[in-house]
């Protein structure tokens, strides 16, 4: 009998000690069980991004021309809210847009002043999305924000041969495109400028790294080939809606050759 | 003012205590527990079986070889343990859980992240509910193989099988309510096989899942199922079946025992009476409390309840398996005819063991004496086994090799060979893995890579993929997340162009087990 008793005891010590060991690392297993559903909701919204999201907002949410605004960036994290007056949090601003779309564009720069300017994505409004795609998208989007403000950086893109800007056939590439895109029409065929129209551009490799601070010369000009409107030189009216869709690739070959034009 | 209290008023305070622990005193209750014989005469342990409802379920005497270890092995008692975690759990997690298409996976996800010890009780919950079915198979085993369904227990045998059966249709129920992928298309094997029931098939599946698919009327059927009815007819089933055992035929006596020529003194000290209280009693406590600690041990230490993507009616998985008990039925269903292989023959066999006394009228109980029995009974077994194994995805399915050999690697559900390794060990780079691998890279890495080259070379050389090629790609996309590229590129023999098979999966580092482990 003794022996039955001496085991009762060891069965019931160990499974208090279990408990309180349990017990003890349940507030430590909670803040990391939150990590890793954060972690999973951003893998599942990455697939789902590149699913639906990447053909208007880009493969890294850089955007794509007038299609989609870039989502990856400093201003998309610190001043979209105040740019469409949304009071609530950056969060509730992502889903919202995703679940909801943007009947028309919340900035005036973008297309779809009177049209739909995205379309909505969850089910209750007849898109194809669930609600818990939609917070993981929201998830993915969110995490966009360490490197947008320059608090990490990411690994460059693994690229065989890097792109030079100083690379005279992306310089000739950018050169017909600015003629093919109708950049030529505003801002005049050699990049001279047309009076009151469209300021002249050469030069503006040098000067636009000082327009405005923190945005470099690349950015200033990436943003304002995307969206005319961004950056509007003192004098002239805002432009209208002109923005050319392009490819990535197309939008680096004329950022190069703005940069060089003299 | 104090004064000593008087006999009667001792008595009296005593009483509410002695009501507590069923008329016995607080001296006799710690006699009892340190299995010490009773302190007052007559033996008012006896009384407690009267006087206590929970008692009173109980014999007061066992004879001493009914239960022995070697006998019973504990496992009627570990199946009601099992059950009673089973009920105690299953109440919590009602609290947090929702039968609707749209909250019940996140409602899962909540109780696994977000609800303090929810991923306990959850993990419990299913080790428990798996462990339940193990117990009862082998406490059916063990009733059959000591002959102990015989005579007068012939009825509680089959009260038994229908109990196998509600263990079996209680996990296969609690089954669908996570709502996942792997839910889904398990319970929908599993009901197209309800379809497959003459005559009644099309109803009996309408019935079950409350539409053409499985939806919102399905879930909340199945959930309905498995925490009411199935549960109330459990309990009713059980009743009958303890009642029969504890007051109608006690538990068998070991066949040896019983039919053995042993001489009169080890036959007396095997049929001597053992008092439940202390005996019986101290050593349930006992056993009792091991299988919480095994229980609680496995689902903190090393058992985590399986949740796949959100159930997706437009996605079948590469692999639909049904659950693994459930898997020999799977196994049948890949020999013949759906309603032949999937219902009748499950059905008959269902039968023939409900009504086993019935038509096994041998008296013999030893098994030495009984081959025809333990052949049949061995048959079963070895039969059922292999048709586990023929139920598995690995055995007939025919999957593309270049399908076969990235699921190896990159699943779609699971984790997998590359979302094992080490964040840190991803390192960003475009891989061609026919060419000499950069020497910068981790070595688990590196490992993995060559891994991938290997099974796409064998792949090559076995034919399959006709001068396969693979190519892994990894992209730092954002902070702490990398996207990783499987790629393998062949020739097929009788096509011109080349083919291509393709998968990225994510990775982030805070979901690596390395990094953010969910146990200590």
């Amino acid at each position: 009998m003794s022996r039955i008793l001496i085991a009762g005891i060891v069965v019931f010590l160990a499974l208090l000690a279990l408990l309180v060991t349990v017990g003890v690392h349940e507030e430590q297993r909670l803040v990391t069980a939150a990590q890793i559903d954060r972690a999973r909701q951003i893998e599942q919204g990455a697939l789902l991004y590149e699913q639906h999201c990447r053909t208007c907002h880009g493969s890294n949410g850089e955007g794509l021309g007038a299609l989609g605004p870039a989502l990856h960036d400093a201003h998309f994290f610190t001043g979209r809210l105040r740019e469409v007056g949304w009071a609530g949090s950056m969060h509730d601003y992502v889903a919202t847009t995703i679940a909801n779309g943007r009947i028309t564009a919340t900035r005036p720069l973008y297309v779809g002043d009177g049209e739909v300017a995205m379309p909505p994505w969850s089910r209750a409004s007849g898109g194809p999305l669930r609600y818990d795609q939609i917070e993981a998208l929201t998830a993915f989007v969110l995490n966009w924000q360490p490197t947008a403000l320059g608090e990490v950086i990411v690994a460059p893109m693994p690229t065989p041969t890097p792109l030079a800007v100083s690379d005279a056939a992306q310089i000739a590439r950018g050169r017909q495109l600015y003629g093919e895109a109708g950049c030529a029409a505003c801002h005049g065929d050699n990049a001279d400028g047309v009076a009151n129209v469209g300021p002249a551009l050469t030069g503006i490799g040098a000067g636009a790294g000082e327009r405005v601070p923190g945005v470099s010369p690349e950015e200033y000009l990436r943003a304002s080939v995307l969206i005319p409107a961004a950056h509007v030189a003192e004098g002239y009216a805002r432009p209208g809606d002109c923005a050319a869709i392009m490819t990535d690739v197309q939008l680096t070959d004329l950022v190069a050759y703005l940069l060089t034009v003299e | 003012m104090s004064r000593e209290p008087t006999a009667s008023e001792q008595t009296t305070r005593q009483q509410p205590r002695r009501s507590v622990f069923a008329g016995l005193s607080w001296h006799e209750v710690r006699a009892l527990l340190r299995g010490d014989p009773p302190t007052e005469r007559p033996n008012p342990r006896y009384r407690a079986h009267t006087n206590s409802f929970f008692l009173h379920l109980r014999p007061r005497t066992y004879p001493a070889a009914a239960t022995w270890i070697t006998h019973t092995w504990f496992l009627g008692l570990l199946a009601v343990v099992l059950f009673v975690v089973e009920f105690v759990t299953g109440i919590l997690l009602m609290i947090f859980y929702a039968p609707t298409p749209e909250q019940a996976y996140a409602s899962v996800i909540a109780i696994t992240y977000y609800v303090p010890f929810g991923a306990l009780l959850r993990d419990l919950h299913r080790l428990a509910a798996e462990a339940m079915v193990i117990v009862v198979v082998l406490h059916m085993v063990r009733v059959f193989v000591t002959g102990s369904y015989k005579g007068p227990r012939a009825f509680t045998w089959l009260t038994g099988v229908f109990l196998l059966g509600v263990t079996l249709l209680l996990s296969f129920s609690g089954y669908l309510l996570p709502w996942d992928q792997l839910a889904y298309w398990a319970v929908t094997i599993g009901t197209s096989m309800a379809q497959a029931t003459p005559l009644i098939g099309t109803e009996l599946n309408l019935l079950l899942r409350g539409a053409s698919e499985i939806g919102a009327d399905g879930l909340l059927r199945f959930y309905l199922l498995h925490v009411l009815l199935l549960p109330l007819v459990g309990v009713l089933l059980l009743a009958v079946h303890y009642y029969r055992v504890a007051r109608h035929h006690g538990i068998s006596l070991p066949a040896s025992v019983e039919e053995g020529e042993m001489p009169v003194a080890m036959r007396q000290s095997a049929t001597r009476k053992i008092d439940f209280l202390p005996t019986i009693f101290l050593r349930e406590v006992l056993v009792t409390a091991a299988a919480l600690l095994a229980l609680l041990a496995g689902a903190y230490f090393w058992f985590d309840a399986p949740l796949e993507q959100h159930a997706d009616p437009l996605h079948t998985p590469l692999n639909t398996q049904a659950p693994w008990f459930f898997l020999w039925v799977q196994g049948l269903l890949k020999l013949g005819d759906k309603t032949l292989m999937g219902v009748m023959i499950p059905l008959i066999s269902f039968i023939l063991l409900a009504a086993l006394p019935y038509w096994d009228r041998n008296p013999v109980r030893r098994w030495q004496r009984r081959p025809v029995a333990m052949t049949l009974g061995l048959l079963l077994a070895v039969s059922v086994g292999v048709l586990t194994y023929m139920g598995t995805a690995s055995y007939g399915v025919v999957m593309s090799s270049a399908v076969a050999i990235v699921e190896q690697l990159a699943p779609e559900e699971g984790e997998g060979a590359f979302r094992r390794l080490p964040y840190a060990a991803l390192t960003p780079g475009a891989y061609a893995l026919d060419q000499p691998l950069p020497t910068d890279i981790a070595p688990e890495l590196r490992d993995m890579l060559t891994t991938f080259a290997h099974l796409v070379e064998d792949a090559s050389r076995a034919g399959d993929l006709n001068q396969g090629t693979a190519f892994v790609e990894i992209i730092e996309r954002q902070a702490n997340l990398k996207a990783v590229t499987l790629r393998i590129i062949w020739q097929p023999p009788d096509v011109d162009t080349l083919r291509t098979y393709t998968r990225t999966i994510y990775l982030h580092r805070d979901r690596n087990p390395e990094h953010a482990a969910l146990r200590p």
